[in-house]
């Protein structure tokens, strides 16, 4: 991880490259529950590796959490590059301050994914939802399976759910002196990581959702340009 | 509450099974150190996002109250007397704002909390939390045996627990990723701080305090990490008795002391009925121990009295520590299933 080596040097240098496109697949994004609803929020569902995040900050999108992720191949969908930025709302905002957005997923150095890609025109983050998973190895059968965010193995995939491990495998536990470092496995990890959906079975899953809900859309690289990132508009509830 | 030590009329039977997990809520750290807030924070309301009265507003009002009610942790948050006029919230300013806004300006999800902190270098703290809430979602009471996705009084109190620097964990708690998420049982208000949730606001701003207060759920979490109703359905019996009825059952201590307590399950024919004496006791389990600050999932089986045809509510009760718990209107909820009974 490349970490604050002077913020002035790193607004000079803001190297978010921001599409010229501001036309959206969607103009509305649903409430993610159910798999089915990820899917449809989906243009592409890929694989790749995570090297090193860095910074950048632009007066519109605001600090972004870059992850590079390289080697990447598509599983599902339309996404034609081997390398992919995911660029995430939260980092430094000053020399002394930084945002961070809990609810986002967060990527880790030297760490494998399979993302789903949102379709419509994000702002926040480009995944949908908290449908990144870490991609581990399960030395017992020597297969790719997945961990989620939470940090808990992904035992299976339904109409019906995601299931999981009912212990996490990781600890998430963010510490800000190293951002991104990659999480450790907990002890007993081995046991809960043969327990673990293999990936390819995942796929398999995925490939029988995708019936009911076929991917759809294209995935911008970029975040929305009609947006500030410290400015949100408010919007009281509409009458019932 | 204060229930007579009725004696069972019931026998168990078969099994009875009980899990409990104790200690776990995620927070966030710099070097190794908890990061939290140095000082109590005051939220300003986006003026239009909560009329008066609203729904909003209550939604609102009851996520501080409860996170404030947490004994043992101290007293971090409160709304503001100002508001905010204006037609946005600005994140970088200094002021801790909270509004209503439309999905679709939060990326999708239900709520989203902004949080500012001081560069890590050996420690660091908290120093702005802006929260936005999916004007779409549904600000009423969430019926303590339902499944609720979309409730914002949960959202409300999810999001301020990140606001006080709680990180997500999945367990029977208010900090799981997406709803559902675990209610307690009783007429009045179902959504409230759980036992990991409590015991993160200890963690991060304790005060030396105990708590006591048990409490009874219709949910459970699965061994597939889901939250699900205890029991569901209708189930049928003779009026004559003697069959076997299994049921799940859930009991939260979010105190922090351990407690022994009795349990009991009643039917009765009016939903309301949250007092065994306002029903037919059908079963009782004489002092199980509930450690502080967990969930405990159980299993019983016991057969079934002999009781008038009808259809009934189940309910399920814990007796209380009168008169010291926190709350005394969570001891007993109305399980998901009905029981009815055929003259046979």
């Amino acid at each position: 991880m490349r970490y604050q080596s002077g913020f002035k040097g790193l607004l000079l240098a803001a190297t978010l490259t921001v599409s010229s496109n501001p036309v959206a697949f969607a103009d509305s994004i649903r409430a993610v529950g159910a798999p089915l609803d990820a899917l449809s929020n989906t243009a592409a569902i890929v694989e790749g590796a995570v090297k090193e995040n860095t910074y950048t900050f632009d007066r519109m999108a605001g600090p972004r959490t870059v992850a590079p992720l390289v080697e990447v191949i598509t599983d599902f969908g339309r996404y034609g590059d081997r390398t992919l930025e995911l660029a995430t709302l939260g980092g430094p905002i000053s020399e002394k301050q930084e945002l961070f957005i809990p609810e986002l997923p967060q990527l880790t150095d030297e760490t494998r994914y399979l993302v789903f890609l949102t379709n419509v025109d994000w702002f926040f983050s480009p995944v949908v939802e908290n449908y990144v998973f870490r991609l581990e190895i399960d030395p017992r059968r020597g297969t790719d399976v997945l961990i989620a965010p939470s940090g808990h193995v992904v035992t299976g995939l339904s109409e019906a759910g995601l299931e999981f491990s009912e212990e996490p495998v990781v600890d998430t536990q963010v510490d800000f002196s190293r951002p991104h470092a990659r999480f450790p496995l907990l002890k007993g990890a081995p046991e809960l990581l043969a327990t673990a959906m293999s990936k390819d079975d995942f796929l398999v899953a995925v490939r029988g959702l995708l019936s009911s809900a076929p991917l759809q859309g294209e995935f911008h690289s970029a975040p929305a340009r009609d947006r500030v990132w410290n400015q949100i508009p408010t919007e009281a509830a509409p009458l019932r | 509450m204060n229930r007579k030590n009725i004696v069972a009329g019931a026998v168990l039977l078969s099994g009875f099974l009980m899990a409990s997990h104790a200690d776990a809520f995620g927070f966030f750290k710099c070097s190794g150190n908890e990061m939290n807030w140095n000082d109590p924070f005051q939220m300003v309301r986006n003026k239009a996002s909560f009329p008066p009265g609203s729904g909003s507003e209550s939604s609102l009002k009851n996520a501080i109250g409860r996170w404030n009610g947490v004994q043992g942790m101290a007293d971090m948050v409160s709304l503001s007397s100002v508001t905010n006029p204006l037609s946005f919230i600005e994140t970088g300013d200094g002021q801790n704002d909270v509004a209503l806004t439309n999905r679709n300006l939060i990326g999708g999800n239900n709520g989203l909390t902004l949080l500012i902190h001081n560069l890590c270098v050996l420690s660091s703290s908290w120093v702005e939390a802006d929260v936005l809430v999916a004007n779409d979602l549904m600000p009423g009471h969430v019926a303590e045996d339902s499944l609720m996705t979309d409730s914002q009084r949960v959202t409300f109190l999810h999001e301020f627990g990140h606001v006080h620097g709680l990180g997500h964990s999945q367990h029977f708690n208010n900090m799981r990723t997406v709803q559902p998420r675990p209610v307690v049982g009783g007429t009045n208000e179902t959504v409230d701080v759980l036992p990991d949730d409590a015991n993160g606001g200890r963690f991060l701003y304790p005060n030396g305090n105990f708590e006591i207060n048990l409490f009874a759920s219709a949910q459970r979490k699965t061994s597939g990490d889901q939250i699900v109703l205890n029991n569901t359905g209708t189930k049928t019996f003779c009026s004559s008795g003697g069959a076997t009825i299994t049921l799940n059952a859930t009991v939260g201590n979010n105190g922090t002391i351990p407690l022994t307590s009795d349990q009991r399950w009643w039917v009765s024919t009016s939903a309301d009925a949250h007092s065994v004496g306002q029903g037919i006791q059908i079963f009782t389990l004489n002092n199980t121990t509930f450690a502080a600050g967990s969930v405990s999932q159980q299993t019983v089986a016991f057969k079934m009295p002999a009781l008038p045809a009808g259809t009934y509510f189940l309910f399920h009760g814990v007796d209380g520590i009168p008169p010291n718990e926190s709350r005394d209107d969570d001891n007993a909820v109305r399980e998901a299933v009905k029981i009815k009974v055929n003259n046979c």
